[in-house]
């Protein structure tokens, strides 16, 4: 039981990060409608820096978080600028922004392989952090770790949150989602919107990363490793809802985790097709719901962004 | 560099040459042609590739009436052995790795696409796709059963065992390569050169126009992209067995940006297109292979297995941005009633 319990602690802390990590998926895809694979390559760039910070610069975890969001804020704006920005005003279609954006998340990949390679950083690293058990809730250990991850993921999903509904900013972010055009017509500068959109959503991938390497090891492939949860959560939000990306990323870690955890001890199945899990619940889920989770709530046939 | 180094290069280049061909055609055929955005390329390809594995090791297994893990080194030998002692199985477990690629890829298209055939988004199907086939690797590199996991599966025999010495048996596959990548050639050709091929160029350009002239999309991007995964399930099945050897972590989503470039490159909707656009791409992906080693010679630390991926999404973004239509752009269709209007309109222009 109390493996259990154990391993659902874990599930929500892997699935508050795995919720910033979609979000920002989320956010690109329903307000500029750029399906942008190469925002795992942004969690990448944030889990770097994070490694490099504590193991060369001696920080401790909490003090990159800050750095880990606006460096990999900068690398997706930029990536917006040199390429998806160009792209649009050529008014190309979706497909094709998907393979500029493939080729985008080849070249941060890859450029990191570069620098990790030249700079003798060495591949699956970890970081210098150590891991303390707090206290324990009958028997439950809580380490020092979740209790930083989860109040930041609250802090930073309410401020989003509200970011979207009252601020002009945040207003004029869903107008566009609505309707680019009209958004125009109201005198709203979509390109800033845009910048704005890149820079925060590439900011919470960047910051997901920035714990999520501490996890896993610092490797430049620790993105697309990432990536098939970040779609299958974003899947169950329908592309464009963010309460429904969010319970999505909870559902996918709890189902990759525990329910195979209790599959592998009670029936024999070998952990090594956890992976399956997202994939499968992504299928169940456009089969059943296209809309996603939240089209299970509202009558309208699509969800909206933020709503 | 002798002699028989360079005609050893000049081969292989060719062989993975006709590999990438067959996955380009096909992926022309979706793309160009159908407008499906097929991201999981390499998933279907890896299928064939396991399917060649899995038969060659666990029928090894079956007719030796023994039960080795696949994986040891007795299986390993056994089934070398058994290729030596029964000269014409190999070639029959090639013909069979062929059909369960082909169907089996097809059967995995299908049900993919009609996993997401309730959305009206096309680029859905391209991430389920991208996801589908990152998830198959991750599986299959962790799940030994299939094949190995990883480490590979390694030992797969040669085809024609039967001609005896292994410079002719191999010989004899690369021929098998190229005449499939050339029968995928003219098949491709003749089934687009056909009222059939302008239908799903229709559809491509204008959906709701082609459902109201009754060609029902859906059903025929099905079809499209069940035939284009069975040819890449081939092509899998051959380069399985070109190199004798199957690992999960060679099929990575590179495997499938390398063949979206190929098919940018060459020219979208146009077969010679991807000839061309795939010979370009194999050049570099050996080339740099070739490079490396020269480098690594010449003791200079220049890691170019990275920055080719580097060049490579350059490449792929110029493409993009300066020269949508490639290198050779996609020409109207002239059917014979086109040719005949054309003709009328000259002479009474005169």
């Amino acid at each position: 039981m109390i493996e259990i319990a154990s391993s659902l602690v874990r599930a929500l802390q892997s699935g508050a990060l795995y919720a910033l990590m979609a979000i920002g998926l989320t956010l690109t895809l329903a307000i500029l409608k750029i399906p942008n694979i190469a925002h795992a390559e942004y969690v990448t760039v944030g889990g770097y820096v994070s490694f490099y910070l504590i193991n060369f610069a001696g920080f401790p975890l909490w003090q990159t978080v800050l750095p880990a969001f606006i460096f990999s804020g900068v690398v997706a704006v930029l990536s917006y600028l040199a390429v998806f920005r160009p792209l649009k005003t050529r008014k190309v279609s979706m497909f094709i922004l998907m393979v500029a954006s493939f080729a985008v998340s080849l070249i941060i990949r890859y450029s990191i392989y570069t620098i990790v390679a030249a700079a003798n950083w060495g591949f699956g690293v970890k970081p210098k952090v150590v891991t303390n058990v707090v206290f324990r809730i009958a028997g439950i250990p809580i380490t020092d770790i979740l209790l930083m991850v989860l109040p930041i993921t609250v802090v930073v999903t309410v401020t989003l949150y509200l970011f979207m509904i009252k601020t002009l900013q945040g207003k004029q972010m869903r107008a566009v989602a609505d309707d680019p055009d009209l958004a125009v017509v109201s005198g709203i500068n979509v390109d800033n919107v845009a910048v704005l959109t890149f820079f925060i959503s590439g900011g919470l991938a960047g910051l997901a990363g920035a714990f999520w390497v501490v996890f896993t090891h610092a490797h430049p492939d620790i993105g697309l490793e990432a990536l098939i949860r970040i779609i299958a959560a974003s899947a169950l939000g329908g592309f464009i809802s963010y309460p429904g990306t969010l319970i999505g990323a909870f559902i996918v870690t709890l189902a990759e985790n525990t329910v195979m955890d209790i599959l592998n001890r009670n029936f024999g199945l070998s952990l090594a097709l956890k992976p399956l899990m997202p994939m499968i619940i992504t299928i169940v889920i456009l089969v059943l719901r296209p809309a996603g989770i939240t089209g299970l709530f509202s009558r309208q046939p699509r969800g909206r962004v933020a709503r | 560099m002798d002699f028989n180094q360079l005609i050893s290069i000049i081969v292989s280049t060719a062989n993975f040459y006709a590999i990438w061909l067959i996955l380009s055609l096909s992926l022309n055929y979706e793309y160009g042609y159908t407008g499906i955005l097929n991201f999981g390329k390499v998933l279907f390809f890896s299928l064939g590739a396991y399917s060649s594995g899995f038969l060659a090791a666990n029928l090894a297994n079956i007719m030796a009436g023994v039960s080795f893990d696949i994986c040891s080194v007795e299986a390993v030998q056994l089934r070398l052995d058994l290729a030596k002692a029964v000269p014409q199985l190999p070639l029959l477990v090639f013909v069979a790795s062929l059909i369960m690629g082909a169907a089996l890829s097809a059967a995995v298209a299908y049900l993919l696409y009609i996993s997401t055939s309730r959305i009206k988004e096309g680029f859905v199907l391209g991430i389920i796709l991208l996801s589908a086939g990152e998830t198959s690797r991750i599986v299959v590199r962790n799940y030994e059963p299939v094949v190995c996991g990883y480490h590979g599966l390694v030992g797969i025999p040669n085809p024609y065992t039967a001609a005896g010495d292994p410079t002719s048996a191999s010989f004899l596959l690369s021929i098998t390569i190229w005449v499939i990548a050339g029968v995928a050639f003219l098949f491709i050709n003749k089934l687009t050169a056909t009222p059939y091929g302008r239908k799903l160029k229709a559809i491509r350009d204008n959906e709701l126009a082609a459902d109201i002239y009754g060609k029902k999309p859906s059903h025929e991007r099905r079809k499209v992209l069940m035939i284009g995964s069975a040819m890449a399930g081939v092509a899998g099945v051959l380069y399985a067995y070109y190199l004798g050897f199957v690992a999960a972590d060679d099929f990575t989503s590179l495997k499938t940006f390398d063949i979206w470039v190929a098919v940018m490159l060459g020219g979208v909707g146009n077969h010679l297109g991807a000839v061309t656009g795939s010979l370009v791409v194999t050049l570099i992906d050996r080339g740099t292979r070739v490079l490396r080693v020269f480098l690594a010679n010449l003791s200079i630390p220049l890691e170019t297995l990275y920055l080719r991926w580097i060049i490579v999404g350059v490449l792929m973004l110029l493409i993009l941005m300066y020269r949508p239509a490639g290198i050779i752009p996609e020409k109207s269709i002239k059917t014979l009633g086109l040719l005949r209007i054309i003709e009328r309109i000259k002479r009474e222009k005169t």
